[in-house]
């Protein structure tokens, strides 16, 4: 199956952040490691990180955050965040900074066997290089989009929760 | 796990089981590599994707064992208390814990005097990792990968520059600090 690349370069895609990739400074703010953001492909229809495709639902911002937590069927601990990356950022500085051509993609997923919810907003950063083969560039990618692309991250939690 | 050897009977008694002689070529092989090049990078080892020795008692949130000299100090009861806390997550989230790496990590740490209290986290293949940073162009982040390995990709703005300069690969921790050293970051490491 070809999936559509999302050529929208002011449109947002959110990357869930486990507890373990993130950490709280001294002065209470919390970082969004690299960790984050390593790809490691883990099986054949794999096409890259997975992520959500914030924008892809209507409303505002937080109507749209509301809509991904949603979609994700999750159960979010209180310290897992959501980074928000901006597709044009995202793509033009991979490009500049490492030589990297990462296209995000649609990837819409389930309802099927293996994952038994619907995700219309699930997406795929394909382009970056994959743990598996080449560790030191996957790390100096992840590196870059943790440093220079996460415009903000939230709790991955509803505050209503 | 107990190995594949057949049991000795009176036919082949007195031979060596044919599994633990390629064991004991392949480690000779890899000791001999590892120690008469002493830079990871750009080596067919360095490309190399090493799995983390999982601890198999990963279930285990018991206190993690200290490496730091004086261990009452608030660095080291920081980061001891850090990474216990990683090690109850990876329990929560089922991630992997490598013991190696976890050790590995401590022992960098400890051996700066007045370290700065780096960012750490986990990765998806149990290996412990730490961040330095400072403003928009300078970052240290190791990854340690156990067996006296560390990946590392270093960002920083020489004075003058208006680019900022990068470098990543793998090397041995001393191997590292030099590598620091060279792109003028100690700085980040310590107070």
């Amino acid at each position: 199956m070809t999936l559509a690349p999302i050529m929208l370069p002011h449109h947002c895609l959110a990357r869930f952040a486990k507890r373990a990739h993130t950490d709280t400074k001294a002065d209470g703010s919390v970082v969004v490691s690299f960790a984050a953001f390593l790809w490691a492909k883990a099986a054949p229809d794999d096409h890259g990180l997975s992520v959500n495709w914030l924008d892809y639902f209507p409303g505002d911002k937080e109507a749209r955050l509301g809509a991904v937590r949603s979609s994700m069927h999750m159960t979010p601990g209180s310290k897992d965040r959501l980074a928000l990356l901006e597709i044009g950022q995202l793509t033009t500085h991979l490009y500049a900074t490492a030589g990297l051509n990462v296209v995000p993609l649609c990837d819409p997923t389930g309802p099927n066997a293996r994952y038994p919810y619907r995700n219309p907003s699930h997406a795929v950063i394909s382009g970056l290089p994959d743990e598996n083969y080449d560790s030191t560039r996957a790390q100096q990618a992840a590196t870059l989009i943790a440093k220079d692309c996460v415009i903000e991250h939230v709790p991955a939690r509803s505050p209503h929760a | 796990m107990r190995p594949n050897i057949a049991p000795q009977t009176e036919s082949n008694y007195g031979r060596r089981p044919v599994n633990a002689q390629m064991t004991s070529v392949a480690f000779v092989a890899i000791t001999l590599a590892a120690t008469s090049l002493p830079d990871y990078r750009n080596q067919w080892y360095g490309r190399v994707h090493l799995k983390p020795v999982t601890d198999s008692s990963s279930a285990n949130t018991a206190p993690v064992a200290t490496k730091f000299a004086d261990a009452t100090s608030d660095y080291a009861r920081q980061i001891t208390a850090r990474l216990m806390d990683l090690r109850a997550a990876a329990h929560e989230c089922q991630m992997p814990w490598s013991r190696d790496s976890a050790d590995a990590l401590q022992s960098f740490l400890s051996f700066f005097p007045k370290p700065n209290r780096p960012i750490i986290v986990l990765t998806d293949t149990g290996n412990l990792a730490a961040v330095w940073e400072s403003g928009r162009d300078s970052q240290i982040a190791l990854q340690f990968l156990g067996h006296d390995i560390v990946q590392y990709t270093l960002l920083a703005r020489p004075p003058g520059e208006q680019v900022r300069s990068s470098s990543n690969g793998r090397a041995t921790p001393a191997r590292i600090v030099k590598i620091i050293s060279d792109m003028d970051l100690l700085d980040l490491l310590t107070a």
